[in-house]
Parts: structure tokens; C-alpha cells; sequence
């Protein structure tokens, strides 16, 4: 900043100076410990308000107002907090300053950057981290696809604009890495549909996890469009219950503004655990498996914020994916059923199917989208509705699989089929496809055409055909990519097509070695 | 005793603007340590409550000091305070858990606070 920069921002705050008197409500330490203060008087504090202690640059917030005391919980705690300090009232609800310039940066729950850079927020606006749900008649429908590259999601369980989806998974079976997937594929701009902002927020995460997430965005170009709030295992209980919030809070601001907007919450469950935490620190009475009675409200108001503006009202909206890891597959616990009973739809993944090679590690059977073909191009719709059916006839018929030579032709040739499919909905990690590359590869086995190639083959063979038919035939591109149905002209091209392809390539029976 | 009537007790005393020795004999007789430690916690948010601290820099006229007491109800005990350096020009008026800051010290910080944060 140049010296008459400042000259000229100083002699503005002379003259705009507010001689009015100040009423400040404070009150008194009168214990400290855990991160959590009890401080006589403040009688006029309210729920959820800021306060600063007076000569300590920490800050916190209120959570608990009792007859003669209240309990405050510390976000930043310089260890120098005795009995007997100051505590003084700031009269403003705990709120982050929100900004476009947070695109492409990684902060903390309390709006601090982390990640190395000053960050100088011009026009930011304080948006508290609670806030009130938008109702009913504000809201529009979720008719609008958020694409997340994978093709089983995007196939069988679709997730829309404004919709919550859970995705719920023991340790180590692909949670994040869905996530990080949809965040990726939002540069794509598939279906030229308006982009989406992603918000990661980190809770109770590694921090090394949180490093690679963040270089593999950056890698990717998908940072520049993605905002990261971490509140990873080494930050306090307080942090890591407040994380989620303020990435609301930002994603809000987005939305307010006509946008599309992304959140991803890693993971609810240590959300959770950190609010329990901070609810027995300051002595609320302990229900079920020692949470607070209100840790249901805690992640339904959270969630409920996820929402489709209608058009009146900016037409943006909120899409959650909220994560949950369970215990050994028990998706009956407390947490993960309180979670489930909240979204509109969950995306299961299983530890058996991961250690099968089956990435991701869907499973079909238990996942589900309410919002369902709502969501969905009528392309995808056509193709997805066989997908489901063949899958859940191959999953029962698996079982007979041992009894190969005693199954008649029809039988054998689903087993067959399913085990296609199943090949087919695998994807490597980091590689999302866009809704062209899905309806070719779900076409191609649908109708049949991959019946002849052996399953081995099924992956090689189906990014083959993608390249080919992109390269050759930019008309049938042109024409998937409106995402209208296929009809005849356009099954009998592509059937062509395919065939085409596998003749030049030798696949299957069209190959000219057969 | 209760906690209630403790707190009862407290403000009683205070009400009444003090007590006697004898009272006070009898008070700490019926009272254990923690029960004493509550109600010494009683009394100090009750003495707060009712005394009105006024600071002031330089000198205070009658007609400011009526101001001052027209603002509060007649039952407060004001205490006016002489501090210049803290206060510097005007009053800072404490009372209960809150602070009227009618000084020149505040508009200063407040000024310089803004700038920071302005730059």
C-alpha cells in the first residue's frame, strides 16, 4: 500500500468516526480448562454470540447460558487465559467473512487461510455460520443433474442440484475418493449446464489426507473453482464442531447469488464426535451412546440447508454430500441411521466389494437417489432403467454360478450379461467421465454388443470404442450430447458404429480373426 | 441451605447496605465452605448490581453528576472514581455487567482498531 493510500484510509476514519457512546456487556473468568471458559455475568450475552477475552487475543463463542453462568467454547486458545480476566460481549453472532477471493484457497472454520498466503478480502460480507433454513415457497424443484463422472452414481443413483446424498462406507472403501471424483468433473461443464462451486470441508481428517486432496484439486485445475475449509484431527473439538457450519455459510453466500454450489463434508461422523465433546465438556446431560439429546438437530439443520432456489429467488442452489464412515458395514448405529433418515438417498460402499477390485465399491442394492430420474437427461434415464434391472437379476443369480453347466442358455447369458455390467461400472480413481462417455459405455453392453468381448477386456475395449466413435463420428457425439433419447436412427447408428469399431480393432465376433 | 435462599440472603444484605457482626457470626455458622464460596459469589454480583461506578478525568460538575444519576433508578449507590489516565476526557459509567463508555479512551481505540483493520 502506498503511503498516500494510507494517509487517505486514515483521514476517512477520522471523519467517519462515531462519537456515540459504547455499552459493552462483560463478565468475569471463573474457570478455564479443556477449552472451555465459565464466566459470571454476561447478562446480556445470547446463544451462539462471539466473545473476546479482554488483553487475550483468543476468541470464542457462547454454547451454554445457565442461571449464574455461562460456559464458552474457545476457537482460539493462546493459553494464557487465567480466572479473574475479562470477558467481553461483541454483540455479533459468530460469523466468517465471505468473499470471491476465497476461490481457490484453503482456510480454517473461522475464516483464516492455512494455506500459507495472506488473504486481503475486499467487500466481504460477515455471513453468520447459523442461519435458518430457507422454506417451503422459496424453494424449486431438483430437476437439474450435478454430474460426478462415475458412471455407476450417475446411472442408478443420480444425484441432483439441491439434493443431500450420503455416502456411508466403512474406513478405506472409496469415500473421499467419489467426492474428490465430483469435484473433478465439475471443470468438465458437461451437458453445458452453469458450473458449480465445491467446497470441501475437512473434519477430524489426517492432514496429510487434507495435503494430497488439496495438490490433486490443484493438479487438476479443479482448485481454481473449489474453496477448502480444514478442521483436521490436530484442531480443537470447537473447530472441527464449527467447520461444517461455516462452509454452509459459504456456500450460501454463492448460492444467494444465482450459483451452484458443491459441499462435500469429510466426515459427519467425527463432526459428531467432536460435538459430543464439547456437550459433556460443558456438562449437558449424555443420551445414547453418551451424545447430547440434540445431536440429530445438530446434523438435520446442517443438511437442511441444502437446498434448490426457485427462480425468484436466484435459482441457485446447495448440494450436499455429506460422508459417514461406519463400523464393520453397521449401517444401524446411531450416527449413520440419523444421517440416512435426513438425506435423500445414500451411496453405500462396502469393503468386500472394494477388496473384490470392484472400485467403486457401490453397492447397487442398498444405494439409492430419491430424487431419482428427476436428475437425470432422458438419455441417461433410457439407459440407466435396464442397468438396475440386469444387476439385481445378475446379484441373485450369482449364488448359481457354481452349478455353471446345469443353467439353461437364457440364465447363463444374464450371469454373462451382469458380469459385463459389473466390469463396465468399474472406474479408475481420478478419471470421471463425461455423460457422453457413460451412454456409450452403457449402451454398448446394454444392447448387448460387449456380450462376445471377455470380461478381462471389457475396460480396454469400452475407452477404445469412446476414443474411436469421438474421433470418426462427431455427428452421433453432437447428437448424444443434447442428452435426448435415443431413438431408432440413432440405436441403428451406433450399433453400427460399435460394430465398426470392434471389426477394426478385433473384438468379439466382428473381429476379422474369427 | 439452598441455593435460593442464599441468594435471597445475599441480596437482603445488600438491600439493606450492610449487616452486623452478630448477623454475620450467625451467617457463617449455618453456612459450609462451599455453601460461603456461593454465597460470596452472591454478594459480589449483588454489591456489582447495585453500585454505579462512575470514572472520570479532570473534574465532574454537579449538573454532569445529575445526569448521570438521572439515568439509573434512585435505590443505586453511585461511586465516582478520579482516574485520568484510563479515561482521559468524559466518563466510563460501570454498573451490573456492563460498561457505558462515554470516554475519549474508547473513541480512540475504536478509531485505531478500524484503522488496523481498514489497512
Amino acid at each position: 500500500m502506498k503511503p498516500e493510500e494510507i494517509i487517505q484510509k486514515i483521514e476517512k476514519e477520522l471523519y467517519e468516526v462515531k462519537i456515540n457512546p459504547e455499552l459493552i456487556n462483560f463478565g468475569i473468568v471463573e474457570t478455564v480448562g479443556d477449552g472451555i471458559i465459565k464466566a459470571s455475568g454476561l447478562s446480556d450475552v445470547g446463544y451462539y454470540e462471539e466473545v473476546k477475552i479482554v488483553g487475550d487475543p483468543s476468541v470464542g463463542f457462547v454454547l451454554n447460558i445457565d442461571e449464574d453462568l455461562v460456559s464458552i467454547v474457545l476457537l482460539t486458545d493462546s493459553g494464557k487465559i487465567v480466572s479473574g480476566m475479562k470477558v467481553q460481549s461483541t454483540k455479533k453472532v459468530l460469523g466468517v467473512n465471505v468473499s470471491d477471493r476465497l476461490l481457490g484457497r484453503v482456510i480454517n472454520a473461522i475464516g483464516e487461510p492455512v494455506d500459507g498466503k495472506e488473504l486481503k478480502q475486499d467487500n466481504a460480507v460477515l455471513c453468520p455460520v447459523e442461519k435458518i433454513a430457507p422454506g417451503i415457497i422459496e424453494r424449486g424443484p431438483v430437476d437439474t443433474p450435478l454430474k460426478t463422472g462415475i458412471k455407476a452414481i450417475d446411472a442408478m443413483t443420480p444425484i441432483g442440484r439441491g439434493q443431500r446424498e450420503l455416502i456411508i462406507g466403512d474406513r478405506g472403501t472409496g469415500k473421499t475418493a467419489i467426492a474428490t471424483d465430483t469435484m473433478l468433473n465439475q471443470k468438465k461443464r458437461d451437458l453445458g449446464l452453469k458450473k458449480v462451486i465445491c467446497i470441501y470441508c475437512s473434519i477430524g481428517q489426517k492432514q496429510s489426507n487434507l495435503a494430497a486432496l488439496t495438490a490433486k484439486l490443484k493438479e487438476q485445475g479443479a482448485l481454481d473453482y473449489s474453496i477448502i475449509v480444514a478442521a483436521t484431527a490436530s484442531y480443537p473439538a470447537s473447530m472441527q464442531y464449527i467447520a461444517p457450519f461455516t462452509a454452509c455459510a459459504i456456500g450460501e453466500y454463492f448460492m444467494d447469488k444465482g450459483e451452484d454450489v458443491l459441499i462435500v463434508y469429510d466426515d459427519l461422523t467425527k463432526h459428531a464426535w467432536a460435538y459430543r465433546e464439547l456437550s459433556l465438556l460443558i456438562k449437558r446431560p449424555a443420551g445414547r451412546e453418551a451424545y447430547p439429546g440434540d445431536i440429530f438437530y445438530l446434523h438435520s439443520r446442517l443438511l437442511e440447508r441444502a437446498v434448490r432456489m426457485s427462480d425468484e429467488k436466484g435459482g441457485g442452489s446447495l448440494t450436499a454430500l455429506p460422508i459417514i464412515e461406519t463400523q464393520a458395514n453397521d449401517m444401524s448405529a446411531y450416527i449413520p441411521t440419523n444421517v440416512i433418515s435426513i438425506t435423500d438417498g445414500q451411496i453405500y460402499l462396502e469393503t468386500d466389494l472394494f477388496n473384490a477390485g470392484i472400485r467403486p465399491a457401490i453397492n447397487v442394492g442398498l444405494s439409492v437417489s430419491r430424487v431419482g430420474g428427476a436428475a437425470q437427461t432422458k438419455l441417461m434415464k433410457q439407459l440407466a432403467g435396464p442397468v438396475r434391472l440386469e444387476l439385481s437379476q445378475f446379484r441373485e443369480l450369482q449364488a448359481f454360478t457354481q452349478f455353471g453347466s446345469d443353467l439353461d442358455e437364457a440364465t447363463l447369458k444374464r450371469i454373462e450379461r451382469g458380469k459385463r455390467l459389473t466390469e463396465i461400472l468399474k472406474q479408475p480413481q481420478y478419471s470421471p467421465y463425461d455423460e457422453v462417455s457413460e451412454a456409450l459405455s452403457l449402451f454398448a453392453v446394454t444392447q448387448g454388443l460387449f456380450d462376445d468381448i471377455a470380461v478381462l477386456d471389457i475396460q480396454k475395449a469400452a475407452a477404445q470404442m469412446i476414443d474411436f466413435i469421438k474421433t470418426s463420428f462427431p455427428e452421433t457425439i453432437g447428437k448424444l450430447s443434447t442428452g435426448a433419447k435415443i431413438d431408432d436412427d440413432l440405436k441403428a447408428e451406433l450399433i453400427k458404429e460399435i460394430k465398426n469399431f470392434k471389426e477394426k480393432n478385433n473384438y468379439g465376433s466382428e473381429s476379422t480373426g474369427n | 441451605m439452598k441455593k435460593a435462599q442464599i441468594k435471597e440472603l445475599a441480596q437482603s444484605i445488600v438491600s439493606y447496605d450492610g449487616i452486623t457482626d452478630e448477623t454475620l457470626n450467625w451467617i457463617l455458622s449455618k453456612l459450609n465452605r462451599s455453601q460461603l464460596k456461593i454465597f460470596l459469589a452472591f454478594l459480589t454480583t449483588a454489591v456489582k448490581n447495585k453500585n454505579v461506578n462512575i470514572f472520570y478525568a479532570g473534574e465532574i460538575s454537579q449538573g454532569d453528576k445529575d445526569k448521570v444519576f438521572s439515568l439509573f433508578s434512585p435505590e443505586k449507590k453511585f461511586v465516582f472514581i478520579k482516574d485520568d489516565e484510563s479515561v482521559v476526557a468524559g466518563v466510563r459509567i460501570e454498573y451490573g455487567d456492563f460498561v457505558l463508555d462515554y470516554s475519549v479512551a474508547q473513541i480512540v481505540k475504536r478509531i485505531l482498531s478500524s484503522i488496523r483493520e481498514s489497512i
